[in-house]
This record gives structure tokens, sequence and C-alpha cells, in this order.
């Protein structure tokens, strides 16, 4: 079963198309990489596919479902690129409300919050001020949120964004654990070694167009990298 | 917990965070040491040498004191909401939540109760130690300072929500001049209309009267009682119900905004 579709999508603002005709699926258990160059489409693939935005043209689902019912991002787990929370809340309360929004509650709630801080790195950091944080220890708040209650799908935007290489291994080590734990994961990303590493396919996007997507054995050809074909299918 | 109290929960602490509500709190403490005084004072005045009936005089101070700080919590809570929910969208904040299994409008509208909860606890402290003093020191009836609280808070809902809904489109200066417009206009109106003739008032203002939220006229007439010998007037139920309908297309308005919004 598909856990995300989007059949044929245009998405445009104004009079320029940020996706023109766009298709691509997810599949349980599976990890796609979404790549393409700065403007290709792929934040936006991601606001079409969480229901912040609706198609100019096609239809996206997600768990079978229109993305603005909510009861589509049921077991989703988001991670955005920018992680936006208010400068003065708790680092503990930040993700406390993952999880309640998540559907946890009481005493499971407080001890899966504790037990996620301490996974992502941040047992000693919750009672921290999100504005006190590093970029890159907000990253690891976004993690912990996008991560609490086990989701089904994972959906990840530049997910080593200002992380260290230490917390960029952290983070693949995360991205692995929930895929062992049968999580399909969608990361869009800049970072070709990324992709490689965490996914088994790849869609690249390219001015709003799908240039290639499939198992990355099948988009990249004989004695060539992920990066040679990337730079061959975006045309540089 | 349902999802909207963990997110009204969530609004309600940060529109705590903010500083401006520390400078509410701060302005609410000074309000409260005036209107101590204010409530306090018990003058006779006389007319060609004739002493006035004193009650009549506490009456009339009183609606006064009562409408002045009604309207001002009316343009705190107007205020306090032109920001609480577009923060979040400019921020980003709110993806974060919406990623969630959150329903648009129970969002919005969480948003909305956690800067109302600030505003009408400001209000429900301003204008429940006014009512107190004035029943208790002028001997006022209560019923009708309780009703005129009601028709505030009411009020409170409706201007804050417009404001949230309007946040949406509208840079937060503008918000604030259409919060301050909204409730000096419509207090105009109903001013004009209370003490003019019919004939003489503009057709504007009386249509905004007669049709607009009934932000000082409903507390007006709920206060009416208190003056000797007078009783709710007979348009009371009539206002008042205008002032739930304004309240209730406030939310509906909020809510079809955020709806049709797409999040950055």
């Amino acid at each position: 079963m598909n856990l995300l579709e989007l059949r044929n999508v245009t998405k445009g603002y104004g009079g320029r198309l940020a996706l023109d005709g766009v298709s691509f699926e997810l599949a349980e258990g599976s990890a796609l990489g979404l790549l393409g160059p700065n403007g290709a489409g792929k934040t936006t693939a991601l606001r079409l596919l969480l229901g912040f935005a609706a198609p100019s043209r096609g239809e996206v689902r997600l768990r079978g479902r229109d993305p603005r019912d909510p009861e589509a991002r049921r077991g989703v787990g988001f991670l955005p690129e920018r992680v936006s929370l208010p400068e003065r809340a708790r680092v503990a309360s930040a993700v406390r409300l993952s999880a309640g929004l998540a559907g946890m509650r009481g005493a499971d709630r407080d001890a899966a919050v504790a037990e996620m801080l301490d996974y992502v790195g941040l047992g000693e950091r919750t009672g921290d001020r999100i504005g006190d944080l590093s970029k890159g220890l907000r990253q690891r708040v976004g993690f912990a949120m996008a991560l609490i209650g086990r989701p089904a799908l994972l959906l990840l935007d530049e997910p080593t964004s200002g992380l260290d290489p230490l917390g960029i291994r952290d983070a693949r080590g995360w991205i692995q654990r929930a895929r062992d734990e049968g999580a399909a994961v969608l990361v869009s990303s800049h970072g070709l070694s990324e992709i490689e590493r965490t996914c088994d396919r790849v869609a690249i996007l390219h001015d709003g167009q799908l240039a290639a997507s499939g198992a990355i054995a099948e988009v990249v050809r004989e004695n060539e990298s992920l990066e040679d074909a990337f730079v061959r299918l975006v045309g540089e | 917990m349902s999802a909207f109290l963990l997110l009204w929960r969530e609004a309600l602490l940060d529109a705590l965070r903010r500083k401006l509500v520390a400078a509410i709190a701060a302005a609410s403490l000074l309000s409260l040491l005036m209107l101590n005084q204010c409530a306090g004072c018990a003058p006779v005045p006389t007319v060609n040498g004739v002493a006035q009936d004193p009650g009549n005089t506490a009456a009339f101070v009183g609606i006064a004191l009562m409408i002045v700080v009604g309207l001002w919590v009316v343009t705190l809570a107007g205020l306090l909401a032109s920001d609480h929910h577009a923060q979040t969208l400019e921020d980003g904040h709110a993806t974060t939540a919406l990623a969630r299994p959150v329903r648009r409008h129970e969002f919005a509208l969480a948003r909305l109760a956690g800067a109302l909860s600030v505003g009408l606890g400001a209000g429900l402290l301003l204008l429940g130690a006014t009512s107190f003093w004035l029943t208790t020191r002028n001997g006022l009836p209560a019923e009708p300072a309780a009703l005129a609280v009601l028709a505030c808070f009411l009020s409170c809902i409706t201007v804050a929500a417009f404001a949230m809904a309007a946040s949406l489109a509208l840079p937060r200066l503008a918000i604030w001049l259409l919060v301050l417009g909204l409730v000096f206009i419509t207090s105009l109106a109903s001013g004009v209309s209370l003490l003019a003739p019919a004939e003489s008032v503009p057709t504007l203002l009386s249509a905004i009267d007669r049709f607009g939220p009934p932000i000082a006229s409903a507390m007006l007439r709920a206060l009416a009682p208190w003056v000797p010998g007078a009783s709710l007037p007979a348009d009371f139920a009539a206002v008042f119900a205008r002032s739930l309908v304004w309240a209730v297309l406030g939310l509906a308005s909020l809510a079809a905004a955020f709806r049709k919004i797409e999040l950055r």
C-alpha cells in the first residue's frame, strides 16, 4: 500500500509553476529521497503532502486520504526545514505538545517524552528555553517532535540542516531505527550522501518537473555515483 | 485532553510569556487603584442650589465607569489577538502542530482562546473589582453588572476574532488601527444615537448602532436598571442577541479565513 502519492500534480504561485505534472509515491516500509536543486519544488511537494496547500491540478493522497483531512495525518511525523518554536517555550513542553497531538496521554506520554529526549541527546536540556538552544540542538528538538509516538510515516525536510558531523551521524541512526521499526520515510535533502545512506528510492525534481524516479540502482548508471546522476539529470 | 485543549494551553502559555502581558498586568493594577478611588467617590451635585439625588449620581458615575473599563477590556482583547495567531504562521510554528491530526479551525480557535483567556482574565479582574466596589459602596444592584460583564465578554470575542481573522491578511499596525477604529466608531454611534434626536443622527452612525456589534450599547442597556426607577430596556434581549450573533460571526470568519489560507 502506498502511504503517500502525488498523481500528476501541478502547483502554481502566481504565474510560476513550483510543480508541473509531478507523480511519485512511497510504499509502506520504503524510504524515498526527494532530491533537487534549490527551488526545484521539494518543499512545495511536502507542503502539499501535509495539506498545508492544495494542488492547482492533480491529486495528492496521504495514507489513502486527502491530506487536508486531519485523519490522513494521524501517525505522520514531520520535521520542517526550519524548526520554529516559541522562543520562551521549554524543550520538554514542546515535545510534550507534539506527543499530545499525536494522541499520547498522561503518564505514558510523559515517559515517552523523557525517553525520546534522552534518545536525541537532550536528556540534560529538558528545562532549557528553545531560544537558548543552538541551531543543531533545535534540530534535535525537531527530531524528537517528529519521532515521538513512533509514526508510521516520517516526512523530513533537510533533516541534517544545522547538525554537526556527530549530529548528522546520530540523525542517520534515528532515521535508520525508524525504518527498522517499520516506518516509511521521505527525506527531502540536498545531501546526496544522506539520501544514499538512508533511502532505497529517489525522486529527482528539477524546475518543478520530475527528472527521474525509481530505485537508486535504476537511476544511477553503471560506474556512476548518485552525485554524477544528479548532475546529469538536472543539467548542470 | 483533546487537541483543542492542548493547543489552548499552549496558546495561553505563549500569551503569558509575552512582554505585552507584563505591561497589561501593570496597567491593570494601576487601573485598579484608580478604579478604587473612582468607585468610592459619592458626590452630591447641586443644580441652582438644589441638591440632586445622590442615587442618580452614583448610577451615572457607575455606568460611565463600567463602560469605560469595558471598552478598554474589549480593545485589549482585540490588540492581544491581533498577532497571536499570525505570529505562528510567520515563524512556521503552526506547521509543527498542523502536521499532526489537528483541524485548522481547532488550531485557530485555540489560539484565539489563548489570547482571549488573558484579555478576559484582565477584564474579569477590572470589571469584577469595579462592580464589587460600586455595588458594595453605592448600593447598586449586582445583576446589571453581571449582565454588563457578559455583554463585554461577547464583544471581546467579536473584536478579537475579527482582529485575528484580519491578521491573516493585514499587518499588525493595520489591525491595531482597525480594532481602535471599530471600538471607537461603534461607541460613537451608540452615544450619538442615545443622546441626539433620532432625525439628527447621521445615517451611517444610525446603521452602525442598529446593526453593528453593540459593544457599548449592550453594556449600557444592561446597566440601565442602576438608574433609580429604571428597568432593563425593552430591546435589551434583541441587542444582547445581536451581540451573540456578532460573536458567532467573528468565530466563523476566523475559522473560514484560516481554512482557506496556504501555510508556508
